[in-house]
C-alpha cells in the first residue's frame, strides 16, 4: 500500500520529513492562508452507488442511473449554475465546481482502532481507505495487511515502506481526497490521490501545517477552494409575480389606478452558504458566498405609464405573506383585449459576492430569474 | 463456435485488406465469428478479436493493454469508435473496453469467466453482478450484439484517472431461453435499450485501468445521451 512519495524535505518541529524517490511534483498555488486539519463536519464524497433497478421485464435489468449532472454529497446538493436552470427565465454564468480536492480528515489519533474497519469514511483512517477502495479503487493489499499497517501508524510505528513523515507524532494530520460529483469525482478523486503519492495510498500522513503555512499537496482545500464549494451550493429562489388586484378576470386590475406587485420568492431571497474548515490547533478556514438582490425590473410593453420604486436602491418589491404590497406598482394605460390578458414580467438580478477568512474575495457573475405572470386589465367607465 | 469481439470502424478499409489481414493474424478465432465477419481490426492498426483460442494471434493483434476475450457463438461485442492514438486518453479507453468486454464474457458464461473482477470495482461492479446473476442458473443464455459508439474521454486527471462516456445501443442482445432457443425477453428493461455510459476509469497499482463508478443515462431522456439514438 505505501507508495513512493515525492521528494519534498519539510522541518516540523525539529523533525524531519524522509525524503522519496523522484522530483517535486507541482504543487497548486493556494491562497495565502493556513491550510490545516478539516473535522469530519466538512465530508463530502460521493453519495450512495446508484442502485440497480429491477427490471421491468422478465430477467431484464436496468444499468446503475445517472445523476444527471448533478451530484450530491452530505445531503447538500449542488448545481451547475448560479441562477441558471433554477427557474424558467434563470440565466447565469455556467458553473461547475472543483471537481475534487484533497483536504485533511483526521488526526494521527484517529488511524486504527480495534474492530475497524467501520466502512464509514468519516470515523479514521483506516475506515477512510477501505471506504474508499468499497467506492471502486484497487484495493492494493489484503484487509489483514491493511489493518496491521493502519495498528501501527496508530501506536506510531512506521510500518515497513514507510513513506510518511519520519517520526510519527499525534500531531500529524491525515490528509484524503474528497469530491462532490458521482463519476467525474471520483475519477478526479482516484487521479489526485495517486498524484500526490499519498502514504496509503488513498490517505496520507502529513506533517501539521504552522500559521501560515500551505499544504504542498496538489489540489489542497484552500479558502479559495471553498469558495468554489460554497458558489456551487448556492440555489436561487425560484420566483413568481403577485399582483394586487389579482389582474384574474374577477379581479382585474384597472387603468389609470395602481396595480401593486410583489416577487413570491420561493426560498431565501438573499440566499448564502458558508463553508468552513474545522481546524487542530489552529484558526479554522471559510468561504462565504452572498447572493444579494440588487434589482426588479418589471415590463410590459407599451401597457402601463410609469412604476414605482422598482430598481431603487433597497426597494426589495418582495411579497408580504404572498400578497402584494404598496411598495411597488404599476399603472396601466389601456385595458386588455377581450380575449387575451397582458403578460407582465418581473426580472430579479442578483450580485454575487464571495469572501474568506484569508481576506480574500471578491465579486462573482451575477445571476437573474425572471417570472411572468397574466393581468387581466379593464377600463371603468363612467356612465352619464 | 467462438463469438468475437469486434470493432466496426473500418468503412475505409477494403474487403481484401481485411481478408488479407484477416489471414495473417486472426487465424482461428474471430474468423469464426457468429456475425459472419472476416475479423476485427483495430483502428489504431492492431486487431482486437475477442478470441482467445488463439492466443499466439491475439498477442500480435490486440493493442496494448486490450485483453480478448472468447464469446459463446451468437454473441458480440462491437466498439464503433477508434482508440485513441496516445496518452491516458488511449488508456482510459482499454481500461473501459476492458470492462465491457469483460462484463459480457462474464454475462455470456453465466459467471463462469471471471477475468471481469480484475477490471471492474464500486457500483460497476454491482451492476455487473447484477447482470451475470440473471443468467447464472443457466436458464436463459445471452444473444445478440451490443454495439459501444461515439466513445470519449471527456475529462482526464493528472495522467492517472479519467471519465469516458460511450453511447450503448443494447437493443439487440436478448435473452434466449436455453432449453427451446426461443427468446424470451430482453437483458436490459425497455427505457434502457439505447443510453449513454459515463464512467470513472483509473490506473491501479498493478498499472492497467480499472472502471470504478458507472452512470447511464437513457437516450429517452435526452441531453447529451439523446444522441446515443
Amino acid at each position: 500500500m505505501n507508495s513512493v512519495r515525492n521528494t519534498h524535505v519539510r522541518n516540523r518541529h525539529g523533525r524531519v520529513r524522509r525524503s522519496g524517490i523522484g522530483s517535486i511534483g507541482i504543487r497548486v498555488a493556494v491562497p495565502s492562508m493556513l491550510l490545516a486539519a478539516l473535522a469530519g463536519a466538512f465530508v463530502a464524497g460521493p453519495a450512495a452507488a446508484p442502485a440497480l433497478a429491477a427490471g421491468s421485464g422478465s430477467g431484464s435489468v436496468q444499468p446503475p442511473t445517472s445523476a444527471t449532472g448533478s451530484g450530491s454529497s452530505n445531503g447538500s446538493t449542488y448545481i451547475s449554475s448560479i441562477g441558471g436552470g433554477t427557474s424558467a427565465g434563470g440565466s447565469g454564468t455556467p458553473w461547475t465546481p472543483p471537481p475534487c480536492w484533497i483536504q485533511p480528515f483526521f488526526p494521527q489519533t484517529q488511524t486504527y482502532k480495534s474492530g475497524d474497519p467501520s466502512g464509514s469514511q468519516t470515523t479514521d483512517a483506516d475506515s477512510y481507505y477501505s471506504w474508499f477502495v468499497s467506492q471502486g479503487a484497487p484495493a492494493t493489499e489484503s484487509p489483514a495487511q491493511v489493518a496491521a499497517e493502519f495498528k501501527s501508524i496508530q501506536n506510531r510505528k512506521a510500518p515497513a515502506g514507510w513513506t510518511g513523515p519520519s517520526h510519527i507524532e499525534a500531531d500529524d494530520v491525515w490528509w484524503a481526497v474528497n469530491w462532490t460529483d458521482n463519476t467525474t469525482g471520483f475519477a478526479c478523486a482516484e487521479g489526485l490521490a495517486a498524484e500526490n503519492k499519498l502514504s496509503n495510498t488513498y490517505i496520507g500522513l502529513e506533517p501539521p501545517l504552522q500559521n501560515g503555512q500551505q499544504s504542498p499537496l496538489t489540489g489542497a482545500i484552500s479558502p479559495y477552494v471553498l469558495s468554489q464549494i460554497a458558489r456551487a451550493e448556492i440555489t436561487l429562489p425560484k420566483i413568481s409575480v403577485v399582483t394586487s388586484p389579482p389582474g384574474t378576470a374577477a379581479k382585474a386590475a384597472v387603468v389609470n389606478t395602481p396595480t401593486y406587485v410583489a416577487v413570491n420568492y420561493q426560498g431565501q431571497m438573499d440566499p448564502s452558504k458558508t463553508k468552513t474548515a474545522y481546524l487542530w490547533g489552529l484558526a479554522p478556514i471559510w468561504a462565504s458566498v452572498q447572493a444579494t438582490v440588487t434589482s426588479v425590473t418589471v415590463s410590459a410593453p407599451g401597457l402601463f405609464s410609469s412604476s414605482k420604486g422598482f430598481g431603487t436602491p433597497g426597494q426589495t418589491c418582495a411579497a408580504v405573506n404572498g400578497q402584494a404590497t404598496p411598495a411597488c406598482s404599476v399603472t396601466f394605460t389601456s385595458p386588455s383585449n377581450s380575449n387575451a390578458p397582458d403578460n407582465l414580467t418581473v426580472t430579479v438580478t442578483w450580485k454575487v459576492t464571495w469572501s474568506t477568512s484569508g481576506g480574500t474575495g471578491g465579486t462573482l457573475n451575477s445571476g437573474s430569474q425572471s417570472s411572468t405572470a397574466s393581468v387581466t386589465v379593464d377600463e371603468i367607465q363612467s356612465q352619464s | 463456435m467462438i463469438g468475437m469481439r469486434m470493432r466496426k470502424a473500418l468503412t475505409g478499409i477494403s474487403l481484401a485488406v481485411l481478408l488479407t489481414l484477416g489471414s495473417a493474424g486472426c487465424a482461428s478465432g474471430s474468423g469464426g465469428s457468429s456475425g459472419g465477419s472476416s475479423g476485427a481490426l483495430d483502428p489504431a492498426g492492431a486487431s482486437s478479436s475477442g478470441s482467445d483460442a488463439s492466443p499466439a494471434a491475439d498477442a500480435t493483434q490486440s493493442a496494448a493493454g486490450v485483453q480478448s476475450f472468447t464469446f459463446p457463438s451468437g454473441v458480440q461485442v462491437q466498439f464503433q469508435t477508434q482508440l485513441p492514438a496516445s496518452g491516458p486518453q488511449r488508456t482510459a479507453v482499454i481500461g473501459y473496453e476492458n470492462y465491457v468486454d469483460s462484463m459480457w464474457a462474464a454475462v455470456s458464461t453465466g459467471g463462469a469467466n471471471t477475468t471481469y473482477e480484475k477490471y471492474i470495482g464500486g457500483n460497476a461492479l454491482s451492476f455487473a453482478n447484477s447482470l451475470i446473476s440473471e443468467f447464472r442458473n443457466g436458464d436463459d443464455k445471452l444473444s445478440g450484439t451490443v454495439v459501444y459508439f461515439d466513445i470519449s474521454v471527456p475529462q482526464t486527471f493528472y495522467g492517472e484517472s479519467a471519465v469516458v462516456q460511450s453511447c450503448v445501443d443494447a437493443s439487440g442482445l436478448n435473452m434466449v431461453s436455453a432449453a427451446t432457443g426461443k427468446v424470451t425477453g430482453t437483458v436490459f428493461d425497455s427505457s434502457y435499450q439505447h443510453y449513454q455510459e459515463q464512467v470513472a476509469v483509473g490506473k491501479s497499482p498493478a498499472g492497467y485501468w480499472t472502471v470504478s463508478h458507472t452512470e447511464n443515462s437513457p437516450a429517452s431522456s435526452g441531453g447529451a445521451a439523446g444522441d446515443c439514438i
